[in-house]
């Protein structure tokens, strides 16, 4: 069985350098950082730096959010969804849709919103208590 | 010299003459046949590209019969069924079931499967694109919920755990400080209803900000939580209980066997160590395999460091 054991190990080994030969290049950058769902623009905090609390999924927008906190504000950043190269039946973030800010200020709550690509302060037209309402009930993920 | 290169011939063919008579088993079926519950069409496809390494009938050429080959093909046949028997997972639950054909797919969409030392022999092999198009059309992972996904209670063990976690199986530390971890990505797994929270730890946002995530450094650790994800009938899906965390802990030299990483899962609230003993982990790096030129890892973290962030 010692001759087998060498002999196979001699035949992988060719097979190995044969499959060695045709082997693709390293990835790109976009293959290993989602650079799709760069959070280009001015926003006020480093969001992404923040503690991720929960993520939700819109399927009819075809939008996926995460909520982070820095203890103290709360960010909603929307991405458009995109199908995970990497895993199918898996959707990860794709262009950021908008970054929306709810910020205790002087008992009240300030609510900024910012989208496009860069991202930008859009004016906020109308009343934006439904929205800081349904931002300050998100429930974080309860993690053991 | 003529006689010395007939010589050395004659040796060569009695070499490969004795060679024949080692015959390693292929393996025996572990358990009652139960084939997959599939389509036709999905059967099919599985039967002419699958089964010949993984099912309880194995299909080999003549050349396959021929050793040293053979030898290759028996260690192959035997990992293969070992791994996934499409001949008796039919046994299993049709949600287990669903999970391996999407294992499958994505074994064959990144190219690791059929094998590509089978394919170098075996050129026709191959799954062609309109079969995998008839693959992924049967699992349709995203197909539109019209009812609400039923309430489920939390789990027995809701109680959420005071003390650490014990280590896994394999040794991998359960790291308390996780929850302080800052996001890497999340995932929308339509293949088995979760969402996926992945997360780092102060090494690996660092090396994403640098952009030095191939490889990743040492000391590098990636979470992913996984929560169900509960459906209100109208396409909003919200995050549900807490199913398992998973990590995966960098060190090139003590995680030398397991790709350079420390795999380790834990579920439920106790935190419950997976796996039935230490060698749980080859799973994981079966899984991983494919992901050889990312540094074994499947997420895409977001950019950092350019832009606002």
């Amino acid at each position: 069985m010692k001759l087998a054991s060498t002999l196979t190990f001699a035949a992988t080994l060719a097979l190995g350098l044969l499959n060695g030969c045709t082997r693709h290049q390293p990835p790109a950058t976009s293959d290993l950082i989602n650079t799709d769902a760069t959070l280009h623009g001015q926003l006020p905090y480093p969001i992404l730096s923040w503690t991720p609390l929960v993520v939700t999924v819109d399927r009819t927008m075809g939008t996926t959010s995460t909520l982070f906190t820095d203890g103290t504000s709360r960010a909603l950043v929307t991405w458009s969804q995109r199908e995970d190269p990497h895993w199918f039946g898996a959707r990860i973030p794709g262009a950021p849709q908008r970054v929306e800010l709810v910020d205790p200020t002087n008992g009240t709550h300030q609510y900024r919103v910012f989208s496009g690509s860069p991202l930008t302060e859009q004016t906020v037209s109308g009343d934006p208590t439904e929205r800081i309402v349904a931002i300050a009930a998100m429930q974080q993920i309860e993690l053991p | 010299m003529k006689r010395s290169l007939l010589t050395l011939a004659l040796a060569g063919v009695v070499a490969l003459l004795a060679a024949q008579a080692i015959r390693p088993s292929l393996g025996t079926p572990a358990g009652p046949q139960a084939e997959i519950a599939a389509p036709p069409e999905v059967r099919a496809i599985l039967e002419r590209r699958c089964y010949a390494c993984h099912s309880d009938t194995p299909k080999l050429e003549w050349y396959d019969q021929i050793a040293p080959p053979y030898w290759i093909v028996a260690k192959d046949v035997r990992n293969a069924r070992a791994h996934l028997n499409f001949s008796e997972i039919g046994a299993r639950p049709a949600g287990a079931q669903r999970a391996t054909l999407f294992e499958a797919v994505n074994m064959i969409q990144l190219g690791a499967m059929p094998l590509p030392s089978y394919l170098a022999v075996h050129r026709d092999a191959g799954v062609t694109p309109a079969e995998l198009a008839t693959l992924k059309a049967y699992l349709a992972p995203f197909t539109p919920s019209t009812s609400p996904t039923p309430a489920t209670p939390p789990p027995a063990s809701s109680t959420a755990t005071e003390r650490p976690a014990g280590p896994s199986l394999n040794g991998v530390p359960f790291p308390a400080d996780y929850k302080s971890w800052k996001i890497v990505s999340t995932t929308d797994r339509g293949d088995n209803h979760t969402l996926r929270l992945i997360t780092g730890n102060d090494i690996a946002v660092k090396a994403i900000e640098a952009g030095n995530i191939s490889p990743w450094p040492n000391g590098a650790a990636i979470a992913k939580i996984a929560v169900q994800a509960v459906d209100d009938g109208k396409g909003h899906i919200t995050a549900g209980n807490f199913i398992q965390v998973e990590f995966m802990e960098k060190d090139a030299e003590k995680y030398k066997s397991t790709q350079g990483w420390g795999y380790a899962r834990f579920r439920g609230n106790d935190l419950k160590p997976y796996g039935a003993d230490a060698h749980f982990d080859q799973e994981c790096t079966g899984c991983h395999a494919p992901m050889h030129d990312h540094d074994y890892v499947y997420s895409m973290p977001l950019p950092r460091g350019g832009g606002a962030q």
